[in-house]
């Protein structure tokens, strides 16, 4: 112990050198830019009797120069009057500051220090300066800048916030400033020792973005949109997915998830879908390097169901994120290229800081999670068909629940009776617990970040398990003032036990959803009949079924387990040669694997394709991701107005896919999983993956941008990148996307009214692209197993070899404005994009000998809105209220498709409806069966009063898309207390459930609870001769019918819902109760997700579910339920 | 201390920078090449390509032996019934989303591959070539008998908008075809095996192939024998006098195995479906034995029971006597377990001798009498299904027993009432070998259901219901409808079939051989 606290003060010292050091490095700095600012003679300046306030603001109109002065420190009744012509910065101040007690020092980028001269310092102040984050948490840290009011007399502070200073006298008042707090005030007194908090500064319109290519900006100086999160809006809610984190915090977001479980992928889409083939989702950035962020198998499956691999972005650890910027729009990610027309989500992840010390955070969060919506169910008629009971039915169109006794499928003699949860029981409460450490010091020469979290997670299914562990390290390394190294590494493990398939193949919740409703949990519970000389048997209800089996069988007896290494490196250095050009080079990799693991065992219903007994699956996917890149910057001052910004930069990436399959097809001994034990040992990839098992690509790219500034006011962007991509044709793999930009700060270049604080207009024109995958342009044919020697299966798509990327222009504007000292502000943005040259996939009759032609067509525009509002209502020292606001309306028209074909389909058919794309209509259009109607809309019957159908997928029940998705969070912060809710909304699009059509099929829902024994004539129908139908059909066969023949039309729901999806309750220990002690901070959260629905228009389900992460949505089947989760995080800072 | 650790990781940086940061695209077309498959046919895969084309083109694979055979033809021509309330194909609902695996199954996936096959052996391998040319009669007359008018001589050409042919047009082609096939086989060296063990049906055994395209070139001509008899009369001549199937070791079957099963073996454990009435009718008033081969007793009491086509939802579910477990589902060999050795049938020896019994009964010359060729057709049936006891056979050909009336749900009559021994009037005659051709011909429920159509043979019982309007009870289902996509993609061109059709696109619309 002690010689650890020696060890610790000796560090504290080094460092205080070091810390003295770098502020003479700095000051040198600036004297170097003093003298090279000196000298020009252009200011032209009237000006009569004003104050000097309006003085300076009037020389910064004419000037190129800014000033940072604070208010207090200029005299309030001087009055001044210049008037010179031709002359310098120094003689124009020289004569305001004349009879001041007020000096100048002139800084690097034309900034104007303004202080009072130094008087003598008798008087010695110390005392403690702590930082109090945004969840209320107290840290201290080096460098917080403490300075005696109206005077340049200041120091910083040590690393456990301490600071000494000499003023002047008791009366003076201390300024206490840090980047990224807010700057206070305090009079000195007579206090021996002072205890200061600063307060984390919010909406800084100041900030500092990260943009393509990592290039950090001035978000003043942008000319497209761009928000950010900070780490701490994506990590309280301790979300495992951070994606499921950005919900409602951006504006223009759409997000659909898979409801697979923990762990399961989303699809991300911003400002709507523009690729029928290609992806709509975004670009996953994190430090400034591409990541895989595809779901693999689950990508394009349909109603049939797949399993989610897990994408790539719910790897990355909440916990490590420094900030994220996101680039909905198609100008941000321009520097991207060929794949930046779904824009980009760029994630930074925390670096060791100077001067910190050595920091740890310890968190720890707990969550217990239930399903927070089920499907609505009738609960008075029981298993049987045509009101019989019916021991084996899967049915609930039996005898009504009177308490009748039955001998019923486990041969017991049991009453009839309402089993009402024995669905919800089935539905275990889930858990999350999720404990991380981290640590991170720093001295001048090289920072270090190391943390490690374990995320523990049960799902609401049983026996359904995610494990990750995360290490992260992160060292940077300044070997001289010039040179730069940053290095990371990034190791994910992650295990998923049993994660459930979605779709129909979801046979345990399918089966538990749809179940007769007098069947008793506990009956079903006991899943399997032990055997003394065979293998164990399934207990069902019913005969042998490939749809449904005992749901725990499903989840005890086909078990999945599938675990993945990811590894994230980054090598890079920066050399700066001088203070105007850098040059970076950085290598970085992205490597991770896939090994799963199937084992289903005899007597398993669903594996008929597999004569034997049950079935042993293993699956290797590697992913190779390198990415070699080098970045030039070069700034300079063109003229004193004019600043000029350059990044040029060039890159090769590589990607690299590789899957092997072993699929036994059947096991020769009963439940004995071993590849050796296959009744074929063969690879039929073809089966499970329909797609290509090997994929490796490159692209070579040369870019650069360039930053036009005009007086820091005016600014023009001009980027331009051309790609080279192995997948196109080699005539057509050299391709240019450029784009440009402008955008102007009023409130710099004239004077506005008061209170109008801040506004800037902007407007950018973009052109970009979306690539196609590999081996995508001429045929492939594949010899797989097969007969007595193989098959050879021929390509069924006719390739185009001319084929030439994606292409999407782009334009939008936009306006940012604050009022009243940026108590309220908004960034409002329109934009329009034209996808052109759609890589797609259309049919092609099938006696040309193909299925289908992969073309390049179409005009898909998406118009729309993105708006960010935010306001502080309420802002007095102990009780603020934070309100921020995002919205998001996108407006789709397919203007053109093909000239052959007036339509496509986005997945496969689908018995509930198809997923089309129509010329003259809306991306994503659903289409159902329907029942036939006259010209008044009055239904069609045939002679048993049952609706006639026309089962051609024609009728069009909507769109899968959201009409417009908002957020809006709460902040309300009393002393120690922060209360935070979001509100989520999502207007408009529809849902076809095929939940829904299962239930009804099975008389289980409630709506076929109606008309059972009474039977009903079908509201406002006629028969075929046009005369008023009066013939009766019984519920039973009327929902026969209709879910027969998929009348989907009757299963269609407006997703239209609002839910409260995150509030957090959270007490920060106050300084005052830590002391002195080894703490530095500690704050305890109760956080909620997923509290409930505000409203929810769909029926029993979340119409956010979708079956996987591909441009087929708009269905939903036998999702497990969304979660509602509730817990507790403590972070403790020491 | 860190300068040290800064050159080398300086080093390593530019290293790998320098290693994988070659600047260049020439190897991009190679790198853009899946080295796991191919990018056309070449000389040592054209086997492959003909096993491919013979198992896609007896719609082998388990899912599209499901949605072509079983869940259309093999209801329609009555060797099953469902169970599954599920299926209203059974009610003659041509279900949207079920019928384009056919077309799709032949047109862009058999066809185009046995087409590389053909090119690729035009005028290089005659013997290769005609093998699959006889398979392209076996293919597409069964397609064309589905619809009428379709693409074939264009067919498979890549272009956008392929015509329809008259059926009339296709039948001739397929005679011509199986004409030179036979003399191209016959003048070859015998002992050749083409394709080798990749020729799934005959291991490439040329007198085989030359059996089955003559048998083919025969059951092409009693179909047209209705409609252009005197064209019928000569191919099946010519087709006999060049030599049919006379045994059961000539029956085409095709081997299957663990990635190419057997379809039908893998759907009996679903309980789609059950024994047809009808079947249950003639095998027990006959006493069949192949009875027991064809069906399996029920899991309940161990007897044979068949289920009426047609049965409504409410039918279904309303006696216990059509529940799955009290009736007969498909016989031993097609239990999921055998799916990889129960060959699929693509022609049996016992037909070859109805065809001819039939040809005789029209007053060809079919080397044998009708009576002895539809004993010969029933006696090489029984064989074929194990059944080698002759005084059994005998015992049977010369029955005098009539169709059985049912326990079953409707307490059905018999479904007819002709016997098996032969009768002395040419219309029983003419019933009798359908009715043996038709009871030989299973499973093979696509041959069946065209011989049904045709003939109007046997006599099975009508649908209990229809839910289809265009055919109330008991008419009885003449065609596939055109599917929707081709209206979607190929519209000029399936306009034009409807023309050539002479009728309008409906189920009840005859196609060109079936002449009333």
């Amino acid at each position: 112990m002690k010689k650890t606290r020696a060890l610790r003060r000796r560090a504290v010292l080094k460092f205080l050198i070091i810390m003295k050091l770098s502020t003479f490095f700095i000051f040198v700095l600036s004297l170097q830019a003093f003298s090279s600012g000196y000298g020009q003679n252009n200011i032209n300046l009237s000006i009569k009797n004003v104050g000097i306030k309006k003085a300076i603001s009037a020389i910064q109109k004419v000037s190129e120069y800014r000033f940072v002065y604070n208010d207090d420190i200029l005299p309030k009744n001087k009055r001044v009057s210049i008037s010179v012509k031709e002359a310098s910065i120094q003689e124009v101040l020289n004569e305001l500051f004349v009879e001041t007690s007020l000096t100048y020092r002139i800084m690097n980028q034309k900034l104007i220090v303004i202080s009072t001269t130094q008087p003598a310092m008798p008087f010695g102040v110390s005392g403690t300066v702590r930082l109090k984050d945004q969840a209320g948490a107290l840290t201290t840290s080096s460098g917080v800048v403490v300075r005696e009011l109206g005077t340049s007399n200041a120091t910083t502070t040590d690393d456990q916030g301490r600071f000494t200073l000499n003023v002047a006298n008791g009366n003076v008042q201390l300024e206490i400033t840090h980047v990224g707090y807010k700057s206070t005030t305090v009079g000195v007194g007579n206090q021996p020792t002072l205890d200061i908090t600063l307060e984390t500064e919010v909406q800084q319109l100041t900030d500092v973005v990260v943009t393509a290519l990592g290039i950090n900006r001035q978000k003043k100086s942008l000319t497209y949109s761009a928000q950010s999160l900070k780490g701490t809006d994506l990590s309280e809610s301790r979300n495992v997915n951070v994606t499921n984190a950005m919900s409602g915090k951006v504006a223009g977001l759409t997000i659909n998830k898979t409801n697979s479980g923990p762990g399961g992928s989303n699809r991300i889409i911003f400002r709507g879908n523009r690729s029928i083939a290609g992806t709509n989702q975004p670009l996953i950035i994190v430090d400034g390097v591409r990541i895989d962020n595809d779901a693999k198998a689950f990508a394009d499956v349909a109603l049939f169901g797949g399993r989610d691999n897990g994408d790539g972005i719910s790897n990355i650890n909440p916990d490590d994120i420094d900030n994220m910027s996101v680039l909905t729009g198609v100008s941000a990610a321009a520097l991207y290229g060929s794949d930046a027309a779904n824009g980009a989500i760029i994630i930074t992840t925390k670096k060791g800081r100077v001067g910190k010390g050595l920091g740890v955070q310890i968190s720890s969060s707990v969550t217990t999670e239930k399903a927070m919506i089920l499907p609505k169910v009738q609960n008075s008629y029981g298993q049987g068909n045509a009101g019989v009971f019916v021991p084996k039915s899967e049915d609930s169109w039996g005898p009504a629940l009177d308490g009748t006794a039955v001998t019923d499928w486990t041969g017991k003699s049991q009453p009839l009776s309402p089993q009402k949860d024995n669905t919800r029981d089935f539905f275990r409460t889930g858990s999350e617990l999720v404990n991380s450490v981290a640590l991170s010091s720093g001295t001048e020469k090289s920072q270090t970040y190391f943390s490690y979290t374990n995320t523990l997670s049960k799902g609401i299914i049983p026996n359904n398990e995610f494990r990750r562990n995360n290490f992260n390290l992160r060292e940077s390394i300044n070997l001289t003032s010039k040179l730069t190294v940053d290095l990371k590494a990034n190791y994910i493990i992650e295990d998923v036990y049993n994660r459930p398939v979605s779709g129909v193949g979801n046979r345990a919740v399918s089966t538990i959803f749809a179940m007769p409703r007098s069947l008793r949990l506990d009956d079903i519970r006991n899943f399997e009949t032990l055997h003394p000389d065979a293998a164990p048997t399934q207990n069902y209800w019913a005969e042998q079924t490939p749809s449904f089996q005992n749901p725990y069988w499903s989840v005890y007896r086909n078990l999945y387990q599938k675990r993945r290494n990811r590894i994230l490196g980054l090598a890079a250095i920066k050399y700066q040669f001088n203070e105007h050009l850098s040059l970076q080079l950085r290598s970085s990799i992205d490597y991770y694997n896939d090994n799963s693991e199937e084992k289903d065992y005899n007597d398993s219903y669903w594996l008929s394709d597999y004569v034997g007994r049950g079935n042993y699956v293993i699956n290797k996917e590697s992913n190779r991701q390198f990415n070699n890149d080098v970045l030039l910057n070069y700034n300079t001052d063109l003229t004193k107005d004019l600043d000029l910004n350059v990044n040029a930069g060039a890159s090769i990436e590589k990607f690299n896919f590789e899957r092997s399959t072993l699929n036994n097809q059947g096991l020769n001994v009963p439940n004995l999983f071993a590849t050796a034990n296959a009744l074929a040992l063969s690879d039929r990839q073809d089966f499970y993956f329909p797609y290509a098992p090997i994929s490796r690509t490159e692209r070579q790219s040369v870019y650069a941008s360039a930053q036009l500034g005009f007086r820091n006011y005016m600014f023009l962007d001009l980027t331009g990148r051309n790609d080279w991509s192995s997948t196109l044709p080699v005539n057509n793999a050299s391709y240019f996307f450029p784009s440009a930009g402008l955008s102007g700060v009023i409130s710099d270049m004239v004077t506005l009214p008061e209170f109008l604080s801040y506004l800037k207009l902007r407007t950018s024109y973009a052109f970009v692209g979306n690539g196609t995958g590999f081996n995508n342009i001429k045929p492939s044919f594949v010899l797989a197993p097969g007969g007595n020697g193989g098959f050879l299966n021929i390509d069924r798509t006719l390739k185009n070899p001319n084929l030439k990327p994606e292409q999407t222009t782009s334009f939008e504007g936009g306006l940012d404005f604050a009022l009243f000292r940026n108590l309220i502000g908004a960034e409002i943005t329109y934009y329009k994009t034209n996808t052109k040259n759609q890589i797609l996939t259309i049919p092609v009759p099938d006696p040309s000998g193909y299925a289908q032609r992969t073309i390049n067509a179409g005009n898909i525009r998406n118009s729309g809105v993105e708006l960010v509002f935010y306001a502080k209502p309420i802002n007095t020292n102990n009780f603020k209220w934070n309100l921020n606001l995002t919205f998001g309306a996108n407006r789709n028209k397919v203007i053109v498709l093909d000239s052959l074909s007036k339509n496509t389909l986005l997945s496969s058919p689908q018995a509930i409806g198809s997923i089309q794309v129509v010329e003259g209509g809306k991306y994503g259009q659903l289409f159902t069966a329907s029942m036939e109607r006259n010209e008044s809309g009055q239904i069609i019957v045939g002679p048993e009063g049952l609706p006639l159908i026309n089962t051609n997928q024609e009728y069009d029940v909507g769109n899968y898309n959201p009409d417009w998705t908002g957020g809006v969070t709460n902040t309300f912060s009393y002393k120690s207390f922060s209360l935070s809710f979001l509100i989520d909304v999502r207007k408009g699009g529809t849902i076809l459930s095929g939940t829904q059509l299962l239930l009804a099929s099975k008389g289980v829902s409630e709506r076929t609870a109606a008309n059972r024994e009474t039977g009903f004539i079908i509201p406002n129908s006629v028969n075929e001769s046009g005369g008023k139908n009066e013939v009766a059909v019984s519920s039973e066969k009327y929902w026969t019918h209709v879910t027969q023949n998929s009348v989907g039309e009757l299963f269609a729901y407006d997703a239209t819902n609002a839910r409260l999806r995150e509030a957090s309750l959270s007490y920060a220990i106050p300084a005052s109760k830590l002391g002195n002690s080894f703490f530095r901070g500690a704050s305890l959260s109760l956080i909620g997700r997923n509290l409930f629905f505000i409203t929810n228009k769909a029926d029993g389900f979340d119409p956010e579910s979708s079956l996987g992460t591909g441009n087929n949505q708009g269905v939903e089947y036998a999702a497990i339920p969304t979660t509602r989760s509730l817990g507790l995080y403590l972070k403790v800072n020491f | 201390m860190k300068r040290p650790n800064f050159y080398i990781s300086t080093s390593i940086i530019v290293l790998i920078f320098l290693a994988t940061g070659s600047g260049c695209t020439k190897n991009f077309e190679e790198l853009n090449t899946d080295p796991t498959t191919l990018s056309g046919l070449t000389p040592a895969t054209i086997p492959n390509a003909f096993a491919k084309a013979e198992y896609q083109g007896i719609y082998g694979d388990p899912g599209i032996y499901q949605l072509v055979r079983n869940l259309f033809v093999d209801y329609w021509s009555q060797y099953f019934a469902v169970i599954d309330p599920g299926t209203p194909t059974d009610r003659f609902v041509l279900k949207a989303d079920w019928v384009f695996y056919q077309w799709g199954s032949l047109y862009s996936n058999t066809w185009p591959t046995l087409k590389l096959v053909i090119d690729a052996t035009e005028g290089v391998d005659p013997e290769a070539n005609a093998i699959a040319k006889i398979w392209k009669a076996y293919i597409f007359h069964s397609c064309t008998d589905f619809y009428g008018p379709v693409p074939y001589f264009q067919a498979g050409t890549g272009q956008l908008s392929i015509p329809y042919d008259s059926q009339e047009a296709i039948y001739d082609d397929l005679f011509k075809i199986l004409d030179s096939a036979s003399t191209t086989l016959t003048a070859a060296d015998q002992s050749r095996k083409v394709f080798g063990d990749n020729d799934l049906i005959f291991h490439g055994s040329i007198p085989a192939w030359t059996k089955l395209g003559n048998t083919l070139r025969l059951r092409l001509a009693i179909r047209i024998s209705g409609v252009s008899p005197e064209r019928a009369k000569s191919e099946a001549e010519k087709a006999v006098a060049a030599g049919v199937m006379a045994a059961t070791a000539d029956d085409a079957l095709m081997d299957v195995g663990p990635s190419s099963p057997n379809g039908l073996n893998l759907m009996s454990p679903w309980g789609g479906f059950r024994m047809s009435a009808s079947m249950e009718s003639f095998f027990k008033g006959y006493n069949d034995p192949r009875l027991q081969e064809y069906y399996s007793p029920s899991p309940n009491d161990s007897a044979y029971a068949g289920l009426r086509n047609g049965l409504s939802i409410d039918q279904l579910v309303a006696s216990p006597k059509n529940n799955g477990d009290n009736l007969s589902n498909v016989g031993p060999r097609y239990v999921e377990g055998k799916a990889n050795e129960n060959k699929l049938a693509v022609m049996y020896a016992a037909e070859a001798f109805f065809l001819r019994a039939e040809g005789a009964l029209n007053g060809w010359d079919m080397g044998g009498t009708v009576e002895e060729l539809y004993n010969e057709g029933i006696a090489t049936s029984m064989r074929q299904w194990g059944i080698e006891d002759e005084a059994a056979i005998t015992a049977y050909t010369e029955g005098t027993a009539l169709p059985a009336a049912l326990n079953d749900y409707l307490l059905s009559p018999p479904v007819t009432d002709i016997p098996v021994k032969f009768a002395s009037d040419p219309e029983k005659q003419r019933e009798q070998i359908l009715t043996q051709k038709w009871l030989a011909l299973y499973p093979d429920g696509i041959e069946a259901w065209a011989e049904i159509r045709r003939t109007g043979y046997p006599k099975i019982y009508p649908l209990v219901n229809s839910d289809n309007p265009d055919l109330p009870v008991p008419e009885y289902i003449r065609r596939f409808t055109y599917i929707e996509s081709e209206y979607l993609t190929n519209p000029a061109a399936v306009q034009a079939a409807v023309g050539m059709l002479g009728g309008p696109d409906k189920p009840s619309t005859r196609v060109w051989w079936n002449v009333e």
